[in-house]
């Protein structure tokens, strides 16, 4: 059986979109009932984003999945939905319910995320040397670095995983809505838009 | 001119007002306009700019993912500083003068284009060498006035002259010879030297030559034409667009004629071919042409020209009078010896496009890189085993990435700001309602690049 990363594969130069349906694809493949729906599922599915002019088609073979953009030719077409990110709108195409479930893996833990968000980005460019990510709820703190370069994110366990590990589009919508508030600067936050988008195309 | 001197001129002509003009990393041509008093205040320190000059997209929309170099902050200010070889008449009454941005400390900011140019100017200047160039500005003339085109989304316009035709043609209607004997006016007037002007081959399409000149003079003539071109056209109640692609008519280019000089004379003749130096140099400028596409194609719509048989270069490839290829290398006369860089497209910053051939064919000459063999024959419609120009935003910023010269030529953190402009300007088109990358052109495109590239 091929591995999580190997089951799902992109065309070349890939869109933003499949970029990033391609990383959703890949945390369901690390869960063994979705990664064994991907082995049952065979077809395409093309899926028409409902509030812009994306879209992207995923080919399933019985082992792997392949992600391409725009609408493949005789497939089912999925309207696909980013808030949540991703929903799929309402079919009973069998394909197309399977790309649903693997379109919404689990979320991890924020402390996994804002981990993984660490150690892909530190050390790149502007990054801060230290990074504090707060949960609301929890009250508490996680610490990553050190040094006075240091940048904050505070937001409730949710918000803060599906942030740190890729979801929403800009990293600045999750601030400009509200989904996290942040203490940094200007320079900060930019750098914080490409480690987020790094995290989200699976860099 | 010392700052009397300036206050003088400005009596002595009249002037209400100076216009401080620039380009920011797109090309769009940007400045202020300040009273006399004002401008005689900045002469030594510039005009104050936001440095949003070289933070915000062509949709006025942050870019976002770079790390900013030191000289950007929380909306910190840069400076223009006015390069009064460039002072003229802009119009009765208004003077106008090109700058290039300065930090608050004192030093070059690092990603203005005209500030790149110069700095390989210099570069060539200390090994002895000036560069000469000349640019072709190709645009397209609609008969809507600008507000017109707007309500329309910029598309299903008229070009102006009509539709049927070839290129070079004369017998165009009254309306278009009044336009460019305007634009040629307007050009005497302001003392920018001008060579030609042409019907060029698609619906409403010109071409206007700018006279050869050294490299950052002629940059200055090449955004202040367009300037020019864009508000004869406004004045007349016409639109004009640099887009390198419109429709499905032919692309439109921004060809930059480049060669060395030693002295008085052309380091690039030889009776015989290509001069040494210019083999030299064209090794430089070809093994840098797939990063360099980068800035010689700069936007999403910049791909869409690159169609086979349609003029614009699809390969990699340098050849002797041969204009199918990319480099068009012009040798055997004592004057004109020279590259034709054929590259860019309309829509690209002539500033850095020069910055980067110049300087990847000095970094040749300096290191005596030898060139590929010429390419004989025509360079489109091939089977394969030559390389391709890079086809898409990403490929081509993948190619910049990897080029060891350009960072050297151009530094690091131009290099690295101008990259993440270039993925945001991706995700942008993506994200921000562009759409997919092969449905052709889109009100997207229409919208962001019509006006201002």
């Amino acid at each position: 059986m091929n591995s999580p990363v190997a089951m799902v594969a992109t065309e070349a130069d890939p869109t933003p979109l499949v970029l990033s349906l391609a990383r959703t694809l890949r945390a369901s493949a690390q869960v063994p009932e979705l990664r064994e729906l991907v082995t049952q599922t065979n077809g395409a599915v093309a899926l028409r984003s409902v509030t812009d002019a994306q879209s992207a088609s995923l080919t399933f073979d019985g082992s792997s999945v392949v992600v391409s953009h725009g609408l493949a030719e005789g497939a089912e077409q999925a309207e696909l939905i980013f808030e949540p990110e991703y929903t799929l709108g309402e079919t009973a195409d069998p394909v197309a319910l399977a790309a649903a479930r693997l379109l919404s893996p689990p979320l991890p833990s924020w402390r996994d995320a804002a981990m993984q968000f660490w150690e892909v980005n530190h050390g790149t460019p502007g990054f801060p040397t230290r990074l504090v990510v707060v949960c609301l709820e929890e009250e508490t703190q996680e610490v990553y670095g050190e040094g006075e370069d240091s940048y904050e994110i505070h937001g409730y366990g949710p918000a803060l995983a599906a942030v740190l590990s890729g979801q929403i589009e800009h990293f600045l919508y999750a601030i400009a809505f509200g989904v996290v508030s942040t203490v940094g600067s200007a320079a900060h936050m930019s750098v914080m838009c490409g480690a987020h988008w790094k995290v989200r195309f699976g860099a | 001119m010392r700052t009397s001197e300036v206050q003088q001129w400005l009596v002595d002509n009249g002037i209400t007002s100076v216009h401080v003009q620039a380009t920011n990393l797109d090309g769009a041509f940007l400045g202020k306009t300040v009273s006399p008093d004002k401008f005689l205040g900045s002469l030594e320190n510039g005009v104050a700019f936001a440095d949003v000059v070289f933070g915000n997209d062509l949709g006025n929309f942050p870019v976002l993912g770079v790390a900013f170099p030191s000289w950007r902050g929380e909306l910190e200010d840069i400076f223009l500083r006015p390069d009064l070889g460039t002072l003229c008449v802009w119009r009765p009454g208004v003077a106008a003068v090109i700058g290039d941005f300065w930090t608050k400390d004192g030093d070059p900011v690092g990603v203005c284009p005209r500030n790149q140019l110069r700095k390989i100017a210099a570069r060539a200047d200390e090994l002895g060498y000036g560069i000469k160039a000349a640019v072709e500005i190709e645009a397209t003339l609609f008969e809507e006035s600008v507000q017109d085109a707007r309500a329309k989304g910029y598309q299903g316009l008229t070009p102006l002259g009509g539709t049927a035709g070839s290129a070079y043609v004369l017998g165009k209607s009254a309306d278009w010879w009044e336009y460019l004997e305007a634009v040629e006016q307007r050009l005497r007037s302001i003392g920018i030297e001008w060579e030609a002007w042409n019907d060029e081959a698609a619906a409403g399409q010109v071409e206007v030559n700018v006279a050869v000149g050294d490299v950052v003079d002629v940059a200055d003539r090449w955004a202040r034409t367009r300037q020019v071109m864009r508000e004869v056209a406004y004045e007349l109640g016409r639109t004009v667009t640099f887009m390198a692609k419109w429709s499905d008519q032919w692309g439109q280019a921004s060809h930059i004629n480049l060669s060395l000089t030693g002295g008085e004379r052309n380091a690039f003749y030889s009776p015989d071919g290509c001069s040494e130096v210019m083999e030299h140099f064209l090794g430089g400028v070809m093994a840098a042409m797939a990063g360099t596409s980068s800035l010689a194609l700069p936007f999403i719509t910049s791909y869409r020209r690159l169609v086979q048989l349609e003029g614009p270069p699809t390969t990699i490839t340098w050849g002797h009078h041969n204009k199918t290829t990319a480099v068009r290398a012009i040798t055997g006369h004592p004057a004109y010896s020279r590259i034709e860089y054929r590259l860019p497209g309309s829509d690209a910053n002539v500033y850095l496009v020069a910055a980067a051939v110049a300087g990847a064919g000095i970094h040749g000459v300096v290191n005596q890189t030898a060139p590929p063999d010429p390419f004989a024959g025509m360079a489109w419609g091939l089977p394969g085993g030559v390389e391709n120009i890079p086809t898409t935003i990403t490929q081509a910023a993948a190619a910049l990435q990897a080029d060891k010269v350009l960072s050297d030529v151009l530094g690091e953190e131009f290099v690295t700001y101008w990259l993440g402009t270039r993925r945001w300007e991706w995700l942008a088109f993506h994200t921000m309602g562009g759409g997919d990358p092969d449905v052709g052109l889109t009100g997207w495109e229409f919208a962001r690049y019509f006006e201002l590239v």
